[in-house]
């Protein structure tokens, strides 16, 4: 025996003395659960149909492919590209479609302090929210899903709500109860109204006396009122995403129409163009009132230079500002007397536009 | 009935000479497993799953004559996955040696045996298996890299350094192993 073979086999027998231990008792439990295992048919190895050598690969060494790390990488990647989708979808307003089937749909209205819907071509009526409320001012979202109403407490207290068109998923908005303020001929719809994009309700509303605007989230979640720094009544949504809200502002510069961003509450007539916000004005301003207006210098004065419209009974409601002249509301006497020495004319029923004889308009 | 015949039997569906054949061998595999793994639940884990996967796939087995050959690639295959696995969740704990003497009585054969217990532990998992497959399961090199599917010269160096580790751990007046292809089989 070679030295090679004798170390060999003192190696051999070295580990012959570390291996042994007690007989594998649980042969037995192998052999039950090969007993009820089938075995594999032949046809399904693929040696059986395919020419195939001794492959090596390396079992024990061979770094394993990080299958786990890069499926929890393509699990955050999916996460994120959600996120930012939902991010993005969420940042933008939803625009009800400028088209649509070109029909009449519902109308709402309040009988006997419940709400009902009724069809114009059928003259059927339909009953949505009924009870022992008194729930009064139905108004339809500009997508027709949807119906803010007011829930009178009493005689200056409500509540409003949001409904389904037919009256189901009511929402409270206001879970405090608060006082609508109406406009100048206490329409209801000049109270409230949903934003184009239906996630806000608008309230004009009044506190200590003062005309305020009010913002709902249109899911209940949240009131707050808009500070805009002076009275500010018969709010409005402005077209076309109600990212803006024009009101009439009584403040230091006097009343006129004012448009104020509901994010950033900065609410100001825009004097760099003056035009754009009036546009939306006449039907909302000029057009109903019953007086007339004349049109004045920013100052207040009258193209000639003298006052521009003496106190009288209801010349305290001058209206949207024009620059470089602002529009006010004066008694038809002095505007008959300024008409002596101002040439005036009669643009709307409501409005004068009067300028100096020989001057410009 | 000798290997061969019970082989094709068990390939052909029949448990009872299944059974007689890992009746046969389980001794042999467990040794090598607990050699490998150095853990004896884990061992028996292994065990378990190469002849579960034996069973289910014996009728890949082409030659009955490799059986043996081939239920100690399935074992081995197996201790790997098993190391692979305990790999992945053990806590590491470095043991720091203590001052206690060694026993002075201790006869060469203990010794050879606490030497050699001490290297496999330093060796890893593939290390351990191309010793076993070599010296205890008497494989050929050839065999051995066949099994573990690694070419035939990683196989001779990592015998090679795992030898030496022994060679330098024993007392170099007794030299267990010096020579990295001891058994004198064709490598």
């Amino acid at each position: 025996m070679t030295m090679q073979h004798r170390r060999s086999a003192e190696l051999e027998a070295t580990l012959v003395d570390l291996a042994r231990g007690p007989y594998p008792e649980y042969i037995d439990d192998v052999l039950a659960r090969t007993a009820r295992s089938r075995q594999r048919p032949t046809w399904t190895f693929p040696e059986r149909w395919l020419p195939m050598f001794g492959i090596a690969s390396e079992q024990a060494l061979a770094p394993r492919f990080p299958w786990r790390a890069i499926a929890i990488a393509l699990i955050v990647i999916a996460l994120m590209v959600v996120a930012v989708v939902a991010l993005i979808a969420g940042a933008q307003p939803r625009i009800p479609a400028p088209f649509g089937v070109a029909d009449n749909g519902l109308i709402a209205f309040e009988r006997g302090g419940d709400i009902y819907t009724a069809d114009p071509a059928t003259g059927v009526e339909r009953a949505i929210v009924t009870g022992s409320q008194t729930d009064a001012g139905p108004r339809f979202s500009l997508d027709g899903t949807r119906i803010v109403f007011e829930r009178k407490l009493d005689y200056v207290h409500s509540q409003l709500y949001l409904a389904r068109s037919d009256g189901t998923d009511l929402t409270l908005l206001t879970p405090e109860p608060l006082t609508l303020a109406a406009g100048d001929l206490g329409r209801a719809w000049e109270k409230y109204q949903l934003s184009p994009d239906g996630r806000t309700v608008l309230m004009a509303t009044e506190t200590s006396g003062v005309h305020t605007i009010t913002i709902a989230q249109a899911d209940g979640k949240g009131v707050r009122r808009l500070d805009v720094g002076m009275s500010a009544s018969e709010p409005s949504f402005r077209p076309p995403n109600g990212a803006e809200i024009l009101f009439i502002g009584d403040g230091e510069q006097g009343l006129g129409l004012f448009a104020v961003n509901i994010a950033t509450e900065k609410g100001q007539a825009d004097p760099a163009d003056p035009e754009r916000i009036w546009r939306g004005g006449p039907q909302l301003v000029a057009g109903r009132l019953p007086h007339r207006l004349l049109e004045v210098g920013r100052d207040g004065q009258r193209p000639d230079g003298q006052d521009a419209c003496p106190l009288g009974r209801r010349d305290r409601r001058p209206r949207a500002p024009i620059a470089p002249r602002r529009r006010v509301e004066c008694p038809r006497d002095v505007v008959q007397r300024w008409q002596s020495d101002l040439h005036c004319s009669r643009v709307h029923p409501g409005l004068w536009r009067c300028a100096r004889r020989g001057g410009a308009g | 009935m000798d290997q061969q015949r019970l082989v094709e039997r068990a390939r052909e569906g029949d448990h009872d000479a299944f059974a007689e054949l890992a009746r046969a061998t389980v001794v042999r595999l467990d040794e090598a497993a607990r050699l490998i793994l150095r853990d004896p639940e884990l061992a028996r884990d292994a065990v378990q799953e190469a002849l579960l996967r034996a069973w289910r796939d014996l009728r890949k087995l082409r030659d009955p004559a490799r059986f043996e050959a081939w239920l100690h690639r399935l074992t081995v295959n197996a201790c790997l996955d098993q190391a692979r696995r305990r790999r992945r969740w053990r806590i590491e704990v470095e043991l720091l040696e203590t001052d206690t003497p060694s026993i002075p009585d201790m006869s060469a054969a203990q010794a050879d045996r606490e030497v050699v217990d001490q290297v496999l532990r330093r060796l890893d998992e593939a290390g351990r298996a191309i010793v076993v497959l070599h010296y205890f399961l008497g494989m050929p090199l050839t065999d051995v890299a066949a099994t573990l599917g690694i070419p035939i010269g990683t196989v001779k160096s990592r015998l090679h350094r795992a030898l030496g580790e022994m060679r330098i751990a024993i007392d170099p007046e007794r030299t267990l192993v010096t020579s990295p292809v001891s058994r004198g089989q064709p490598a």
